[in-house]
C-alpha cells in the first residue's frame, strides 16, 4: 500500500500544522511516512502545499500526485485537479466559491455545521487530521494526542473536538500496517543537528538563511539541555571564524548555512585548512546563482564546494541521501575533521532539509567520539609537523605547558611565518598526502538494484530516494537496472567505480543540476564517462516517476 | 624618536622571545610590544593564560613575536575568530591587537556587533592612520584631503572617529594612549586587562615609513592626558571628548568606562569554559525520545 496526501494552502493557513499532527498519527499507527514543502519564499499568502507519501513498507521519496487532497482554501480547490490521482478524492469545506470547478470525487465539508463547533477559521485542517486518521484506519483515542503546549487549554480542546468530528464524517479506507516499533520522525535539518550533538558539538554559529535555518532553530531550542552555545552571527564569515576560533580551542565547531551564506565563508575554509582546525560547514543547497529560488531545491553547489578557496589543500565533502544517513554522516564528518584537521563539508540540499520521514532510532551505542588529541606534554611537540598526516593535535590548554600558534600563513612546524622554499613544499606535500590517505578512508558508494544490469544510474546526496524507487518501478516493469549512490562525494579515488563498471553496461548520470557536476568529477578523477544523463533543475525535486519517464527515452538510445 | 626596547627587556619575562620582527626600525608597534610583554607579567600572567589573537597587517605579525598562544587570522577577521576562542575558553586571557585598517576597514562590521556582545577582551588598534603592510594607501583614520601613496589628490571619505564609534555602541572600555609614552599605554593596558567585557585601546602609533604627517612629534604635540577629575562614566561627556583630535588637541585616558554584563555571563548555563564539557555520543536519548 502507497497513499499520498497533499495539504494546500496559503502560508499562515495551518498546513505545517495539519501535517504535523497527520505525520505524527499515522506514524503511531505503524505507518511510514516521507513528507516534503513546497512552499513559496513568503511568510503569508501564496500557494504552499505539504506532500506527504504513506506506506507499509519503507518510504523513500514523495509522490507527485495525492490520493487525498485537502484544500484549504478556493485556490487549492482550483489547482486539486492537477494534482491528484485518478479516483483521488477533495476535500475541502462546501463554501469555498471555486467548488464547482472541481469535477471529480469528493468530500464537501459542511462549513455551516461546523461552525456549531468552532468559529475558528483554520478549524477545517483539524477537521482534516481526524478524517485523514480515520481514512487510513486509526483509532479514534489516538486524536487525545492532539495537544501543543504552546497553545491555549481551550485551543487545544477545540482542536481535538474539530478532529474528533472530521473523524466521524469519513469511512475508513485502510488498516495499520503493524504496531509501531522504536520509530522516531525528523527531518533532514534536525537529523544534521543531532548528528552534531552526539558528536559532541559545543558550539554552532550561524547566520539565518533558508533552508539550513532549521538547524540552528533546532540547536538553539535545546542549548541549555545540551550545554552548548549556540549564536546568531552578523553574517556569515563571523558564523564560520568565530566555529574555527573556537574549533582551534578544543570546541567541536560548526556553522550552517545555504549557497549564497557559504559564498561568504570561501575565505575561512582556506584558512582552516592552513591553519588544521577541524571544522564542519553545512551547507544546504538552494538554487542558485545569488538569491535564486530560497525555498527550492537544487544539487548545483557541488563544483563549487570542492574547490572553494584559493590555494591547494585536502577537504572532505559528505552529502547525506537520507534523514538517517544526515545524522549518521554528520556525526562522522566531525571524526574526520578532527583525524585529518581539514574542513569538512556537508551537502545537504532543500529536499533532505526539509523531508519528513519516519525512521529507525538512532543506534548512538554503536558511535564513538575520536578526537585523535595528543593529551601528553611532549617536549618535542611540533603542532605543524610536516610528517604528520592524522592526528597528534593539541589546543591551547590541552597540556598545561605546551604553547599553541594558530597560523593563516606558510609557516614552520611551529606555526612561524616563513617563506622559505623547503618549507613551502614541505606544507604543500603534507596537504597532498593527506588527500590520498583521506580518499581510502571515505566510504565506496552503495549499490542498489538488478545483479544482472544493463543500466547503470549514478547519483549522490538525496537524488538516492526517489532515484531508488524508480530502480524499484523500472525492474517491476522488466527492465534490468540498478543504482550506485554516494555519500562521500569527495575527494574520490580512482578505483571507485571499478566493482560497477562493465563494457556493455549504459552509465546514466542522475542528478538535481543541469551540468552533471558530479558525473564531470567521477570523469576527472576515474576516467569512468556517463552516455546519459537525467537532470532536474526547475526548483524542484526528482520523484521516481520523473526519473522512470525519463529513463523510458533514453532506454532504447 | 623613542626606542625603550632595551629598558623595558627583562631577562625573567616569559614573554619576551628574540624573535626578529619584520617591522621598520623606527617602527611604533615595537613600543607596544615591548609594553604589551612588561604589562603581560607584571600583571602576574602566565605564557598558557594568554592567548593573543590578529589578523593581518603589520600589527598582526604581533602574536608571532610573543611567548605565548597565537591566533593569527585573516585580514578583519580577528574579532570573530577572538569571539570563538572565547566561547571556547573563558579561561584565557585575549588580546587582541590590529591596525586600523583591519580593526575599522575590513573588520568593521564584526567591531560593531562585538560591542553589542560585550565579549571579554583586550583590543589594542594599532592606528598609524595608513596602510603599512601594502604600503601606503589611506586607512579609515586618514584624514578627508589627506595626501597618500594612492590617493594623490588627497582623500575623498572623511576618517571614521573610532572612539566616539566605540561608544555609541556601548563598548564598555573605550581609551586612548600612544606608542610614544609607554608609561601611560602600560597604565591603560592593566586597566583594560581589569575590565569584564570589550576593552577597546586605540594607540596612535606613527608610521615612519609611509605617514609623514601623523609623526611622533605631530602625536606629542597634541596629546594631553584627560584631568584627574575626569568622570568616564559619563557617557554624553565622553562623546563629547571623543570629538577632539587634531590641533585642538587629543586627549589619552579611559574616555568611557561602562561596567556591565560580559557575553559569557549572559550564557549562565555554562558554568565553566566550555572546552572541558565532556560529551558523549548518547546525550541526544533524551531528545530522541520527544522525536517517537
Amino acid at each position: 500500500m502507497r497513499k499520498t496526501i497533499i495539504i494546500a494552502g496559503a502560508a499562515g493557513e495551518g498546513i505545517n500544522t495539519v501535517e504535523l499532527y497527520v505525520e505524527k498519527l499515522l506514524k503511531q499507527e505503524g505507518y511510514e511516512i516521507y513528507a516534503y514543502k513546497n512552499y513559496m519564499s513568503r511568510v503569508r499568502g501564496g500557494y504552499n502545499y505539504s506532500t506527504i507519501t504513506i506506506g507499509q513498507e519503507r518510504v523513500y521519496s514523495v509522490e507527485s500526485h495525492a490520493d487525498l487532497f485537502i484544500a484549504l482554501n478556493a485556490e487549492a480547490v482550483e489547482n486539486a485537479s492537477a494534482q491528484i490521482k485518478d479516483g483521488g478524492l477533495l476535500i475541502a469545506l462546501n463554501g469555498l466559491k471555486s467548488k464547482d470547478e472541481f469535477k471529480g470525487k469528493a468530500v464537501w465539508v459542511d462549513e455551516e455545521a461546523l461552525k456549531n463547533i468552532t468559529k475558528n477559521k483554520n478549524a477545517f485542517g483539524m477537521v482534516a487530521v481526524g478524517m485523514i486518521i480515520k481514512w487510513f484506519g486509526g483509532h479514534e483515542s489516538i486524536l487525545e494526542k492532539i495537544n501543543n503546549k504552546k497553545w491555549s487549554d481551550s485551543i487545544n480542546s477545540t482542536n481535538k473536538e474539530s478532529a474528533k468530528w472530521g473523524y466521524e464524517q469519513m469511512e475508513s479506507a485502510h488498516k495499520p500496517a503493524r504496531a509501531d516499533e522504536e520509530r522516531i520522525i525528523l527531518n533532514g535539518n534536525q537529523a544534521v543537528a543531532l548528528g552534531a550533538l552526539s558528536a559532541g558539538l559545543g558550539f554552532y554559529c550561524a547566520y539565518p538563511m533558508a533552508p539550513s535555518t532549521g538547524i540552528i532553530n533546532y540547536l538553539s531550542a535545546h542549548e541549555k539541555k545540551m550545554n552548548i552555545v549556540v549564536e546568531q552571527a552578523e553574517d556569515e564569515i563571523a558564523a564560520a571564524m568565530s566555529a574555527i576560533g573556537s574549533a582551534s580551542n578544543g570546541v567541536r565547531s560548526m556553522t550552517g548555512t545555504s549557497g549564497g551564506g557559504f559564498a561568504l565563508m570561501v575565505e575561512s575554509i582556506g584558512f582552516a585548512a592552513v591553519s588544521e582546525v577541524p571544522i564542519v560547514i553545512c551547507n544546504v543547497q538552494r538554487p542558485g546563482p545569488a538569491t535564486g529560488l530560497p525555498t527550492r531545491t537544487e544539487q548545483a553547489d557541488l563544483a563549487f564546494v570542492v574547490t572553494a578557496s584559493q590555494g591547494e589543500f585536502a577537504r572532505i565533502v559528505i552529502a547525506p541521501r537520507t534523514v538517517s544517513d544526515a545524522y549518521y554522516s554528520t556525526f562522522r564528518a566531525f571524526n574526520l575533521a578532527e583525524k585529518y584537521q581539514v574542513p569538512v563539508i556537508i551537502l545537504s540540499d532543500q529536499l533532505l532539509a526539509d523531508s519528513v520521514q519516519s525512521i529507525d532510532r538512532f543506534d548512538t551505542s554503536s558511535l564513538k567520539i575520536q578526537r585523535h588529541l595528543k593529551e601528553d606534554f611532549d617536549p618535542k611537540y611540533k603542532r605543524y609537523d610536516f610528517e604528520n598526516i592524522s592526528g597528534n593535535r593539541k589546543y591551547p590548554g590541552l597540556d598545561p605547558q605546551t604553547l599553541i600558534m594558530t597560523d593563516s600563513h606558510v609557516h614552520d612546524e611551529y606555526g612561524k611565518v616563513t617563506e622559505s622554499e623547503e618549507m613551502t613544499i614541505a606544507l604543500k606535500n603534507k596537504f597532498l598526502n593527506r588527500i590520498e590517505v583521506i580518499k581510502k578512508e571515505l566510504s565506496a558508494p552503495e549499490f542498489y538494484g538488478s545483479e544482472n544490469y544493463d543500466t547503470l544510474f549514478i547519483s549522490w546526496g538525496s537524488t538516492y530516494g526517489a532515484l531508488r524507487e524508480a530502480v524499484d518501478e523500472l525492474n517491476s516493469r522488466e527492465n534490468e537496472v540498478a543504482m550506485i549512490s554516494f555519500t562521500d562525494v569527495f575527494p574520490v579515488r580512482e578505483n571507485v567505480l571499478e566493482p560497477f563498471i562493465r563494457p556493455d553496461v549504459k552509465i546514466v548520470n542522475v542528478e538535481g543540476n543541469a551540468m552533471n557536476q558530479f558525473g564531470k568529477i567521477l570523469r576527472m578523477e576515474t576516467g569512468v564517462k556517463f552516455s546519459h544523463s537525467i537532470n532536474r533543475y526547475d526548483g524542484r525535486p526528482f520523484t521516481s516517476a520523473y526519473i522512470a519517464d525519463a529513463y523510458e527515452v533514453i532506454k532504447n538510445d | 624618536m623613542i626606542d625603550n626596547k632595551d629598558t623595558l627587556k627583562t631577562v625573567d619575562n616569559p614573554f619576551v622571545t628574540n624573535n626578529p620582527t619584520s617591522w621598520c626600525p623606527g617602527c611604533g608597534n615595537f613600543s607596544i610590544l615591548d609594553t604589551l610583554n612588561k604589562t603581560l607579567f607584571d600583571v602576574g600572567l602566565k605564557p598558557q593564560d594568554v592567548l593573543l589573537v590578529s589578523g593581518i597587517g603589520q600589527a598582526a605579525k604581533l602574536p608571532h613575536y610573543i611567548h605565548a598562544h597565537g591566533l593569527n587570522t585573516l585580514h578583519g577577521r580577528a574579532v570573530p575568530s577572538a569571539l570563538g576562542a572565547h566561547v571556547a575558553n573563558n579561561a584565557l586571557k585575549i588580546i587582541l591587537n590590529s591596525g586600523d585598517g583591519d580593526t575599522y576597514g575590513e573588520g568593521g562590521n564584526h567591531l560593531l556587533h562585538n560591542f553589542r556582545r560585550n565579549i571579554d577582551i583586550v583590543h589594542i588598534v594599532h592606528n598609524n592612520q595608513v596602510y603599512g603592510l601594502t604600503k601606503g594607501q589611506g586607512s579609515p583614520t586618514t584624514p578627508l584631503g589627506q595626501v597618500t601613496r594612492l590617493q594623490f589628490d588627497g582623500m575623498r571619505s572623511e576618517a571614521i572617529n573610532p572612539l566616539a564609534f566605540a561608544i555609541s555602541l556601548g563598548c564598555g572600555f573605550v581609551a586612548r594612549s600612544f606608542s610614544g609614552d609607554p608609561e601611560h599605554l602600560e597604565e591603560m593596558i592593566k586597566a583594560a586587562i581589569d575590565h569584564k567585557g570589550y576593552a577597546l585601546i586605540d594607540v596612535m602609533q606613527p608610521c615612519v615609513s609611509f605617514n609623514k604627517i601623523n609623526t611622533y612629534k605631530w602625536y606629542k604635540d597634541r596629546a594631553f592626558k584627560l584631568a584627574a577629575d575626569y568622570d568616564p562614566t559619563d557617557k554624553i561627556k565622553a562623546f563629547e571628548m571623543a570629538q577632539m583630535f587634531g590641533d585642538e588637541g587629543i586627549p589619552m585616558g579611559i574616555l568611557y568606562k561602562e561596567d556591565k554584563s560580559d557575553f559569557m555571563s549572559r550564557i549562565p548555563h555554562i558554568t565553566k569554559p566550555l572546552v572541558s564539557y565532556d560529551r558523549k555520543p548518547d546525550d541526544i536519548e533524551k531528545l530522541l525520545d520527544g522525536l517517537v
